[in-house]
């Protein structure tokens, strides 16, 4: 953890969360820095008139300052049967294990800053839920959550997403850590409607090396782990093949992101959680 | 081939392993590990179809490896094959005649060799390899087939000097005279190698192979020739007189496929002409050349067609011998100054004019005043009825049209008789003369005498009288009028040497119209023609011998120079005004050139006969095989090679055993490289994670 000490999330528009915390919210409130002038109507907060201008114009003007929230973070962990694969001759922590250190670590950076954080587990549906909060014990049953998780049922992003989006009561950050191998079009208009409602939306495509490449086996007898497929082959004769058309699926999904305005990072189970995220967000940090 | 035989045949049981690579491929194959892999689909995508493509690759390493096991093992057999047309009795085998075609088509030149050359080559090839005790001989076949050892011979290297020496000729071939003679050297019982280039035009006169021989056709012709040839070239007339009109009629002939278009060179004295000639496939064109001599005399010349594979038959030489004067001797008993007498006619019709007709030279004779000296000068005889010769008048008539005098006579009145000449063959026989009121009619006959049709409507003639005869069996052909009753009434004829033309024609006008009748000058002056015109070149082929009848003054020796300026042998015949030479059969086509002392008294050309123009080939197939007779076709040097041999497979069995296993290396190796690339790097990943 110690990699992250210096790691904070920030959003790259405004916050709007319940509470006064570090980031800067498109509410005008009653903090330090000063706005804008408004006229006064029926209503208002008569402690906000400035009277010195009322002095000076004989008009009532409310003074505006920009209030600074706290950040709502909310992940969205798919726990499909896909996220099970841990390799085969190169053995690594499971896609789904990777997942949760990666929502584990983003959770602690997110409350360590006040932040309120939401997790929620998807596949077909949506599974469950946890709230947004900003309090310690919000890290514990995130953290509860994530350890109880298990691989299971096939993959419909599109439909979780969009009973989080019912979820949701303000926007904020929205982190869906997933290897988007059913990323159909269901799921993209999901996004869009994330994006449509300023949220900032991070993808964390978690990748077994493995899924690169090919298993190192002479011979293998293929399954898909979502249907009922098989597929018997010597991995040896269609590795190229394979390859270049993998790769072209990961270039799809980044430009897809890209073209949203959403970051996108290939996460590699072989890697390092902690090295990875702050690699992540020190470059989310200098980017655009 | 037959089946083959081994020389090991225990060792066919080594085949069993054929099945070994099967074996191990499902003994050693891995077993697939159970991979529950998410991007199942892209792995679907990515490599539609090529498992197909990998299994069809299994089976073909697979197949391969069972065929190099096949090889392997039957090369421990030893396998031959043994020659399927072995004679049945042994001593056949060891009686051999090489028949070598050496006619002119096999200087035809293919891929930078003359069919001859290889021919030749694989014939001594053959003899090389005759085993030790074998007796042998070669027959070279041209217009007369040779042996090159006068009987089979068991000394094969001598033979072998000889073949090597041998060299093609300009002569036409005659295999079934070749083959006669291989069959008597063969005494009943050999084999006969056949070298040739089975030209149709020669073999079809084969009616059959020897009967009781193994004949082994090897066909030295490779591919379809490219050859045009000039077929004949003739002067018109052949014996031309000095300012009178000549043609030079060339037949060029298209041995090809495709229609062509020639250019033919004439190069004759100082006349040097060219034109174009278009050219059917497998057709013939005649180019003409339209010329006059200026002065009498020998004129040597050629003409000549672009080479091609076969340039020998692309040029033809002529000769013409030029005369200061034709004589025509016109007999008749009719005064020459009645103006309603035939010889005014005749002698109207044969010189309107000294320009109408140049070179010409009449004499007038009434048949009694007729003497030795006339008889023997005249060209052309030409006998207006009524006649009466004498029999020695006669007797140097028919001598003299044998010798290539012309004669034509007109047989009206009671001398007719007398003037059918049994010993020039005339094509009909008289039996009674007739008379019609009305007028008879001519019909034109079989044999057109005017090329213009228009030109010859005789239909408006009738003729009142006529000698009724009857045309013997098979000289229709020579009729040019005829009577409606069937008698002839004109007929054109070769005799000898010379040409008769037999009219059967009124001359007198109560006789018919005909007479003072435009069409009885032209039809003169035609008939004039084409008795001077020979019914075909006078080919003198080299190979075969030839006379020669030349002017000569004098008792100054003869000589004959060949085209390479080599005197030949000339023996003479008979001596006199003219000299039959008898000259030995010509080696070389040419002009051949007759001196007397230091003059040229004559020239003469020997051409290449045209069959061998004709290079199309005959099917073997169809060649009748004699009674007990074996043919085999040697198609190519390999079957030639092995003809009549146990052959040995291991050296191909081996190639093949090191092709599969060159092949069984190889492919896996290619598709190893096609099918996976080399390993993709983390900086590869790293640029797609971006």
């Amino acid at each position: 953890m110690e990699a992250l000490r210096t790691v904070r999330i920030r959003p790259r528009g405004e916050a709007e969360g319940a509470f006064a915390g570090p980031h800067k919210s498109h509410f005008r409130g009653t903090a330090v820095e000063f706005a804008d002038y408004r006229e006064y109507s029926p209503g208002d907060d008569i402690r906000q008139v400035d009277w010195k201008v009322f002095a000076r114009t004989d008009r009532h003007y409310l003074r505006l300052y920009d209030a600074e929230r706290n950040l709502l973070t909310y992940q969205v962990v798919d726990k499909s049967v896909s996220m099970e694969f841990a390799g085969v001759v190169t053995r690594t922590a499971s896609k789904l294990e990777h997942a949760a250190r990666l929502a584990a670590a983003i959770s602690y950076l997110v409350l360590r800053e006040g932040d309120e954080l939401g997790l929620s587990l998807v596949d077909t549906r949506l599974h469950q839920h946890l709230s947004a909060a900003a309090s310690w014990a919000q890290l514990n049953r995130v953290l509860d959550t994530l350890g109880r998780l298990r691989a299971e049922g096939r993959t419909d992003l599109g439909a979780g997403l969009e009973q989080v989006f019912a979820q949701t009561k303000r926007r904020g950050i929205l982190i869906i850590l997933s290897d988007f191998l059913e990323a159909d079009p269901r799921f993209w208009k999901a996004i869009d409607l994330f994006r449509r409602s300023r949220f900032d939306v991070m993808f964390f495509q978690i990748v077994h090396p493995e899924e690169f490449e090919l298993p190192a086996v002479l011979a293998a007898r293929f399954l898909d782990p979502e249907g009922d497929g098989v597929f018997n082959t010597e991995p040896d004769a269609i590795r190229n093949l394979y390859r270049r058309r993998f790769a072209a699926f990961v270039s799809e999904i980044k430009a897809n992101c890209q073209a949203r305005g959403c970051d996108w990072y290939l996460a590699n189970t072989a890697e390092d959680v902690h090295g990875f995220l702050r690699r992540c967000f020190l470059a989310r940090e200098g980017g655009p | 081939m037959n089946w083959p035989a081994f020389t090991n045949p225990w060792m066919l049981a080594g085949l069993v392993a054929v099945g070994l690579p099967v074996l191990i491929h499902f003994l050693t194959r891995a077993r697939p590990q159970r991979i529950a892999f998410p991007p199942f689909k892209f792995l679907v995508a990515a490599c539609a179809g090529r498992q197909s493509v990998h299994r069809l690759r299994t089976v073909l390493l697979l197949a391969l490896r069972c065929l190099l096991v096949l090889a392997l093992a039957l090369l421990f057999t030893r396998p031959f094959l043994k020659p399927n047309d072995a004679p049945a009795n042994p001593q056949a085998a060891r009686r051999v005649v090489l028949f070598l075609d050496a006619s002119l088509s096999m200087r035809a030149v293919h891929q930078g060799i003359s069919l001859f050359d290889r021919a030749q080559a694989e014939a001594a090839g053959v003899l090389r390899d005759l085993p030790a005790g074998t007796e042998a001989a070669v027959i070279l076949e041209g217009a007369t087939p040779r042996s090159l050892l006068p009987a089979l011979s068991a000394n094969l290297p001598a033979l072998h000097d000889e073949l090597v020496k041998a060299r093609s000729t300009y002569e036409c071939g005659d295999p079934a005279a070749a083959l006669a003679l291989a069959q008597k050297l063969l005494g009943g019982a050999g084999t006969i190698y056949i070298f040739s280039d089975f030209q149709k035009s020669n073999w079809e006169g084969v009616r059959e192979l020897p009967g009781g021989i193994l004949c082994r056709l090897r066909p030295v012709v490779t591919e379809a020739e490219d050859n045009v040839a000039i077929t004949t070239a003739q002067l018109i007339p052949a014996a031309p007189v000095v300012g009178e009109p000549v043609e030079v009629v060339c037949t060029v002939f298209n041995c090809t496929a495709r229609p062509r278009e020639e250019t033919v060179r004439l190069e004759l004295g100082e006349f040097t002409r060219e034109t174009r000639v278009a050219l059917p496939p497998f057709g013939s064109a005649d180019a003409v050349f339209n010329l006059a001599f200026p002065r009498a005399g020998s004129f040597a010349g050629k003409v000549t067609l672009p080479p091609d594979d076969l340039p020998e038959d692309n040029t033809r030489y002529l000769a013409a011998n030029v005369g200061k004067s034709l004589a025509v001797l016109l007999v008749c008993d009719a005064d020459a100054t009645d103006w309603q007498g035939p010889p005014f006619y005749l002698g109207h019709a044969l010189v309107p004019s000294p320009q109408a007709a140049p070179g010409l030279q009449l004499i007038f004779r009434r048949s009694q005043d007729l003497d030795r000296g006339v008889l023997e000068t005249a060209d052309v005889f030409v006998l207006a009825a009524p006649v009466t010769l004498t029999g020695e008048a006669l007797e140097i008539i028919t001598r003299r049209v044998q010798e290539g005098a012309r004669l034509i006579t007109f047989l009206d009145g009671p001398t007719a008789p007398d003037l059918m000449i049994a010993a020039l063959a005339p094509p009909f026989q008289l039996q009674r003369a007739v008379e019609s009121g009305s007028g008879e009619p001519v019909l034109t006959g079989p044999h057109k005498l005017f090329q213009d049709l228009d030109a010859a409507d005789f239909s408006a003639l009738r003729f009142h009288r006529h000698l009724q005869n009857q045309v013997l069996t098979n000289r229709a052909g020579d009729v040019l009028l005829a009577y409606p009753d069937g008698s002839a009434a004109l007929t054109l004829s070769a005799a000898g040497q010379g040409a008769m033309v037999l009219a059967n024609l009124p001359l007198t006008p109560d006789g018919g119209d005909f007479i003072g009748h435009p069409l009885f000058p032209a039809l003169v002056h035609e008939l004039l023609r084409a008795v001077r015109h020979d019914a075909a070149e006078h080919a003198v082929t080299p190979g075969a011998a030839w006379m020669l009848d030349v002017p000569t003054a004098g008792d100054g020796a003869v000589t004959v120079i060949d085209p390479e300026n080599q005197p030949g042998a000339v023996q003479v015949l008979a001596s006199g005004r003219n000299t039959r030479l008898a000259l030995r059969a010509a080696k070389i086509p040419g002009v051949y050139t007759v001196k007397q002392g230091e003059a040229v008294v004559a020239c003469a050309a020997v051409n290449v006969d045209p069959q061998e123009s004709d290079t199309r080939p005959l099917a073997l197939e169809n060649l009748k095989t004699g009674a007990g007779s074996t043919v085999t076709i040697l198609h190519d040097e390999e079957e030639l090679a092995f003809a009549g041999k146990t052959r040995p497979l291991w050296p191909s069995l081996a190639a093949a055993a090191a092709i599969l296993l060159g092949l069984e290396m190889l492919l896996p190796a290619c598709w190893r490289n096609a099918g996976s690339a080399p390993v993709a790097t983390a900086e590869k990943r790293r640029a797609v994670a971006g």
